[in-house]
């Protein structure tokens, strides 16, 4: 009986050990915030410009980077005033900031809605072997593609009907476009790698990867139009290692 | 005196021929060419004509001066057929909604590189709009962004494309910045501060090419004779084509390129 209660408890406890990730036991994690920034010199301009001429108040300090953009009027020129023209890199949405390891495996699941207005994601950062769950909210039927740069990196997917969900599983890794065969204008922006998790921040956002294994990361913070900033750390158990960063029109183009 | 009457006759002769020559340059194939002097000689022949005046006639200088067009005529008329050659075909795809804005090209079977630089290409910047946005270099030559808005308005181009990366920083009005671009492919640039403000660059690999706003017919001017492959690019990345290999010697025509659809057969 004891040999029984042994056996079992011998059991019990190696199922705890397999069952419990290495990564919870490390407890390691990333965080930071992340900000997008137009060029200083024109932001400068601006400020200095708007001081000099304009009526209407700019809090330039209440936002990060161009504050509220700045476009133009027909007598000033970019200089101080507001039309949605300019970029407002103060309230962009889609950075991405992507933790990779390459031990990690995809099965992420990125839900995406297409409606009759459109594609409602313009940008994802996905792994190989994410899935893009797209949901067809339309009337009519859709056939998705995922495509690279090659002529030969395309990925074909059944039809939609409409109403229809269907698990798009990414194994192409690169600068891809997930696109409509009906319907050219729809386009996803996708930057995709291997052993990627990622996370979508609005500039100034704060982001954070929890119960991390301890070992090698590489850090990448990515806004489509402008390109990419790439880090490497290595995590001990239990740290928390906190990375900010600013991407910089001025710094990253280039 | 007899002689200079034997002169003239000659000289008609030349004439005739000088006639043929532009003649043929212009409408008619080499071969037909041939046969129609062939043709002219035996009547001449026939006529009782004393080819010795052809002779006599390049003692004088005249006959110096028609001798030199004579022979340049010949030399030039092989350069001149080779660079008046024009291929044309159609672009095809089985598409309910065919994908726009191509650029059908040719390269050299084997020999990938242009080798003259043509002038750059202008792209402008004005009322915060790229003019015109979509534009084609051949490899190797540039592009010139100029900033020409009426009012002080900085702008800046760059591009994240591979193997034609660049940035020309922030261009103040009044600036005009050239990038060149080396390797052949579709270049899509921007403005950092102007968010409607991108477009796009077709490099292609020779001077040899037709833009299309849709797949249609073609046609490709002063190409030289030769093997050539035609290609397409297209900016839409769900399709390629099939690129065909030709032999250039005179107009060719009913070249049929298709595009497919990646992945599907």
């Amino acid at each position: 009986m004891a040999r029984i209660i042994q056996f079992i408890t011998a059991v019990l406890i190696a199922l705890t050990g397999i069952s419990t990730p290495v990564a919870a036991q490390d407890n390691a994690r990333v965080y930071g915030t992340v900000e997008t920034k137009g060029h200083a010199e024109v932001l400068a301009k601006w400020s200095a410009s708007s001081k000099a001429t304009s009526t209407k108040k700019i809090d330039y300090a209440a936002k990060s980077g161009y504050g509220g953009g700045g476009g133009g009027s027909d007598s000033e020129g970019d200089a101080g005033s507001f039309d949605n023209v300019a970029i407002n890199y103060g309230e962009i949405a889609d950075i991405f900031v992507i933790l990779s390891n390459t031990t990690w495996q995809g099965g992420t699941v990125h839900e995406v809605e297409l409606s009759p207005y459109g594609l409602n994601v313009d940008v994802l950062a996905v792994a190989r072997g994410d899935i893009i769950r797209l949901h067809n909210k339309t009337g009519n039927a859709y056939t998705p593609y995922l495509a690279g740069t090659g002529d030969d990196d395309i990925q074909d997917f059944n039809t939609m009907e409409p109403g229809s969900v269907n698990d798009l599983v990414v194994e192409l890794t690169g600068d891809l476009e997930l696109g409509l065969d009906e319907d050219e204008e729809e386009i996803i922006i996708i930057a995709a790698g291997e052993g990627w998790k990622s996370s979508r921040v609005a500039s100034g956002g704060a982001y954070e990867f929890n119960n991390l294994a301890a070992g090698d990361y590489g850090l990448t913070f990515w806004y489509w139009r402008l390109g990419s900033l790439d880090r490497k750390l290595s995590l001990k158990p239990g740290q928390g290692a906190e990375i900010n960063e600013v991407l910089s029109v001025d710094r990253i183009i280039k | 005196m007899k002689d200079g009457a034997k002169f003239k006759k000659p000289v008609r002769i030349w004439q005739v021929f000088f006639a043929l020559e532009l003649f043929q340059t212009t409408f008619l194939p080499r071969p037909t060419f041939m046969t129609i002097i062939v043709a002219l000689t035996a009547d001449a022949g026939k006529k009782g004509g004393d080819w010795r005046m052809y002779v006599r006639s390049l003692r004088g200088f005249s006959g110096i001066v028609l001798g030199l067009a004579v022979s340049w005529s010949w030399i030039a008329l092989p350069v001149s057929a080779a660079v008046a050659a024009t291929l044309s075909g159609e672009i095809t795809v089985k598409s309910k909604r065919p994908p726009r804005n191509l650029v059908v090209y040719l390269t050299r079977q084997g020999d990938a590189a242009a080798t003259a630089k043509p002038a750059p290409v202008q792209i402008h910047q004005r009322d915060r709009k790229f003019s015109p946005s979509r534009v084609v270099v051949v490899q190797g030559g540039a592009v010139e962004f100029v900033n020409d808005e009426e009012q002080d308005i900085d702008h800046n181009v760059f591009s994240l494309s591979k193997g034609n990366k660049f940035d020309i920083g922030l261009a103040a009005k009044g600036s005009g910045d050239q990038v060149f671009f080396t390797k052949p492919g579709i270049v899509k640039y921007f403005c950092s501060v102007h968010k409607n403000m991108e477009g796009t660059i077709f490099v292609v690999p020779s001077p040899y090419y037709a833009v299309l706003k849709k797949p249609g017919d073609f046609e490709i001017s002063d190409v030289p004779d030769g093997d050539w492959v035609v290609n397409v690019s297209i900016s839409h990345r769900r399709y390629k084509a099939s690129p065909v290999r030709v032999t250039v010697a005179g107009d060719t025509e009913d070249i049929v390129v298709q595009l497919k659809k990646k992945g599907r057969k």
